[in-house]
């Protein structure tokens, strides 16, 4: 049945392929290596702002969650993967209702709301300002995106109107020498961890949803930044430091709250990397590492470590984009969130990766401009103690349409699959999203 | 950028200082107690959570036998002697939750199970904080030996029948009830094996005992007393004397389990919180010299019961066990045989939840954040039926 939101896309890709009428060109350079997407700084006035719009039509298997309708395990959210049917940018589930008289116990993301029905989002209303001072090599930048969401009348979660207004980021930057890349952000900035983070925003993003280990890498939270960047021209490269201190690490703010610090003690992060900027090939390889107190949960002892690698290779409009992480955190005391309290945070474990290869068509038939053919493959391995062990994994493919340089139409497909431990369940999806920047 | 650095350093260094940490929830089961003897640890559990003394270990398994039989413990419900394992302790648990327990039969009929497995298969492990020994018992039509995982089940897309609650201990292999009380009959307290994600997993299960599942597969909890007594330094002393089971939350006037014929039976509740009573002064423990209990209290002699009339002289044995180890109001009763005999006599004893609510005052009723298994395995001397 959802193979039918699809076929507008199989039908217009191969007519815009065949009116292509100009040669591939690289992708731009990201401009986000150390604080997420932000404007560039050779703004032409001090005060400039920016944002996009993105909408989205989704449709979920069963019930939108990937809970099995008879399971009633305690709690129900340790046996699955429930944020498998991803319908954004932000990885919001189709729905996270456990039903009546199930238990959950905070590992889920946040819920889109619309269940098994199709149905349009307005996923975010992204605007961001940024200042660059004329006096001070200074700039300041924030992020504040608006969330409309609805819960219906949902017997288990809050219903009703579930609106969000969030500061996603909202920091200061100090770049103290003209002749280095060195940059010190104190505020509420993007994650250091991995590459994922980079393709937060929906304008970026080259598909819709995030990976399966988005959820460990790819949050914001509030602390200190150093960025230092060492170019070695001779051989066309660069060594980057990105490293961070901040109150919650890199988890997403649904599962680590990002606003405030539970245990007192700061959570450090950093990513080494190099890259390669030749000509015809760019190359991007690095290690990351995060270690300090989890952030759901007030004991310091409560410690959390993540481990990661990824690559990054572009070359002649192709685009391979890999990411492996290892998660290992202990037990806790009360579980908090940003969604609610619960009653422990349980020692947890997780092993995963994904690799996304994308091919992009640089086009010139009236306003399409580009055309990206993408497809990624995820893989997780996660454990809660005592708990029975999970393997999911999940195949998206997918299709992307720039038009000028202000719409991009993106839609894709997601099998998740639960191979082991998880009960099977109808949870794939078909997402797409339209998003207007400015 | 010096002003920056030092920002940093400066949030770097306050957050090293030590903040207070909040005490974790804990569970123990009888994995853990085994492996507590075997490394040798200290003697109790539970030390931390508002029970002087907390749980010794030789409450839950026998440290005569190779630790691998459960203790039956004495205790008083609505003034009869009863005896009840530990399975399982909680600290800091406000609710511990009832998991699904899957028990494969050959079909239903007339709404009954048909050809009812051995096996169950459990859903959730000792090993995790949810676990617990209350079980959510759901039939599934499924060949016997075809699924060993929860996951199986679910998968199968089987016919599920819900129905009541169960306790089964979860144990490590020959753990179980030792002897005496040794009652491996039908719908007695017995041992089995099931099966966890696919692996074999030994279990002792007790079908008497009542599991009360309510809303979000909360197990319902009922006191359990355990009497202190306060020494000449004003500090607490918690001898093990018999503790006594209620029927219902404090002041509910909750009545006792009883079978048709309204005679007691052993359906208590398994799940108890621990409720420590600060005995009133005048109360007194009937613990004769030499007697078993005497032994209990020689770290607060004070409170035996100096006064027995010729109880000592005149009592059968039977009658004598009948009272070792209750508390009474005011020792002053103990005068004869007749006069002193729980229930009938005009001695005050605090052997029932009525009886407790009603001579102690609100405020010494204190609750703990420990919370126990316990089974009942006897009921007036006599296995549960």
């Amino acid at each position: 049945m959802t193979a039918r939101w699809l076929r507008p896309f199989v039908l217009v890709a191969p007519l815009l392929i065949a009116s292509a009428a100009r040669a591939q060109e690289a992708e731009p350079e990201p401009i986000n290596d150390s604080e997420g997407y932000t404007p560039p700084p050779e703004s032409a006035t001090p005060l400039s702002i920016n944002g996009y719009v993105d909408v989205g039509f989704a449709k979920a298997q069963g019930d939108g969650t990937s809970f099995a309708p008879t399971d009633t395990r305690v709690p129900l959210d340790y046996g699955v993967d429930g944020f498998a049917p991803a319908v954004n940018a932000r990885g919001d589930a189709a729905s996270t209702d456990p039903g009546p008289g199930r238990v959950v116990n905070g590992f889920l993301p946040r819920s889109a709301g619309i269940g098994g029905r199709p149905s349009f989002l307005l996923n975010t209303l992204n605007v961001d300002f940024k200042y660059t001072s004329a006096a001070a090599p200074l700039m300041v930048f924030s992020r504040v995106q608006f969330l409309p969401r609805f819960f219906g009348q949902s017997q288990s979660v809050d219903g009703g109107d579930g609106t969000r207004v969030v500061v996603e980021q909202a920091f200061g930057r100090l770049v103290p020498f003209d002749s280095q890349e060195l940059a010190l952000s104190v505020g509420k900035f993007d994650s250091v961890f991995g590459i994922e983070y980079l393709d937060n925003q929906a304008n970026i993003r080259t598909g819709v949803t995030p990976s399966l280990i988005a959820r460990y890498t790819t949050g914001q939270s509030i602390g200190a930044k150093l960025f230092y960047r060492l170019q070695i021209a001779p051989i066309a490269s660069a060594l980057s430091l990105n490293v961070a201190v901040t109150n919650s690490g890199t988890f997403i703010e649904v599962l680590q709250p990002p606003d405030a610090n539970l245990t007192g003690a700061p959570v450090a992060s950093g990513r080494l990397g190099y890259e390669l900027n030749a000509s015809a090939l760019q190359a991007k390889l690095g290690a990351s590492a995060m270690v300090g107190p989890r952030n759901d949960q007030p004991e310091r002892s409560a410690q959390q470590r993540a481990y990661g690698a990824d690559l990054r290779i572009a070359v002649a409009g192709i685009y391979l984009n890999a990411e492996y992480v290892r998660v290992d955190q202990g037990q806790g005391g009360p579980k908090t969130t940003s969604v609610g309290t619960y009653p422990f945070a349980s020692a947890f474990w997780a092993r995963g990766g994904y690799v996304q290869l994308a091919y992009a068509l640089a086009l010139d038939a009236g306003p399409l401009r580009k055309l990206t053919l993408y497809g990624r493959y995820d893989h997780r391995h996660a454990w809660f103690e005592g708990y029975t062990p999970i393997t999911v994994d999940r195949i998206t493919g997918g299709l992307r349409l720039d038009l000028w340089d202000a719409v991009i139409l993106k839609g894709e497909y997601l099998v998740n699959r639960e191979l082991e431990g998880a009960p099977i369940v109808d949870n794939n999806v078909f997402t797409s999203s339209l998003v207007y920047s400015w | 950028m010096r002003h920056a650095s030092a920002f940093v350093l400066g949030a770097v260094a306050l957050a090293a200082c030590d903040a207070p940490r909040p005490d974790q929830p804990q569970l123990w089961t009888l994995f853990d107690v085994q492996q507590l003897y075997a490394d040798g640890a200290p003697d109790a559990i539970a030390t931390d959570a508002g029970l002087p003394g907390g749980v010794p270990l030789s409450s839950m398994l026998d440290p005569n036998a190779p630790h691998t039989a459960l203790t039956i413990a004495p205790g008083w419900a609505e003034g009869y002697p009863v005896g009840y394992a530990t399975t399982e302790v909680w600290t800091r648990f406000d609710e511990v939750w009832a998991q699904p327990v899957y028990i494969p039969v050959s079909g239903w009929s007339g709404g009954m199970p048909q050809n009812q497995s051995p096996k169950p298969i459990f859903s959730v492990g000792p090993n995790s904080l949810f676990y617990s020994p209350y079980w959510q018992m759901i039939y599934v039509e499924v060949p016997d030996g075809r699924a060993k995982s929860a996951r199986e089940i679910l998968d199968g897309k089987y016919p599920l029948h819900p129905s009541r609650g169960w306790m089964a201990a979860l144990t490590p292999q020959d753990v179980g009830l030792g002897a005496p009380p040794a009652m491996p009959t039908p719908g007695t307290p017995a041992m089995g094996t099931g099966w966890l994600d696919g692996a074999s997993i030994p279990f002792v299960k007790f079908p008497a005992a009542s599991v009360g599942i309510g809303a979000d597969a909360v197990v319902e909890e009922v006191p359990i007393f355990h009497f202190v007594f306060v020494k000449d330094d004003g500090t607490w002393a918690a001898p093990a004397i018999p503790t006594v089971l209620g029927t219902g939350p404090l002041y509910s006037n909750t009545l006792p389990p009883t079978d048709a014929a309204g005679v007691p039976t052993g359906a208590y509740s398994a799940y108890w919180r621990v409720y420590v009573v600060v005995v009133p002064f005048t109360a007194r423990v009937f613990a004769p010299p030499g007697s078993p209990t005497a032994q209990a209290l020689q770290d607060v002699p004070s409170v035996a019961a100096t006064m027995y009339g010729d109880i000592l002289s005149t009592a059968t044995e039977a009658e004598l066990n009948e009272r070792y180890g209750r508390v009474v109001l005011d020792e002053k009763c103990l005068t004869t045989v007749a006069d002193s005999k729980p229930g009938f006599g005009g001695c005050r004893y605090l052997d029932s939840q009525l009886a407790i609510e009603a001579a102690v005052p609100k405020n010494l009723i204190v609750r703990t954040d420990v919370t126990v298994t316990c089974p009942l395995v006897t009921v007036k001397g006599n296995p549960v039926p």
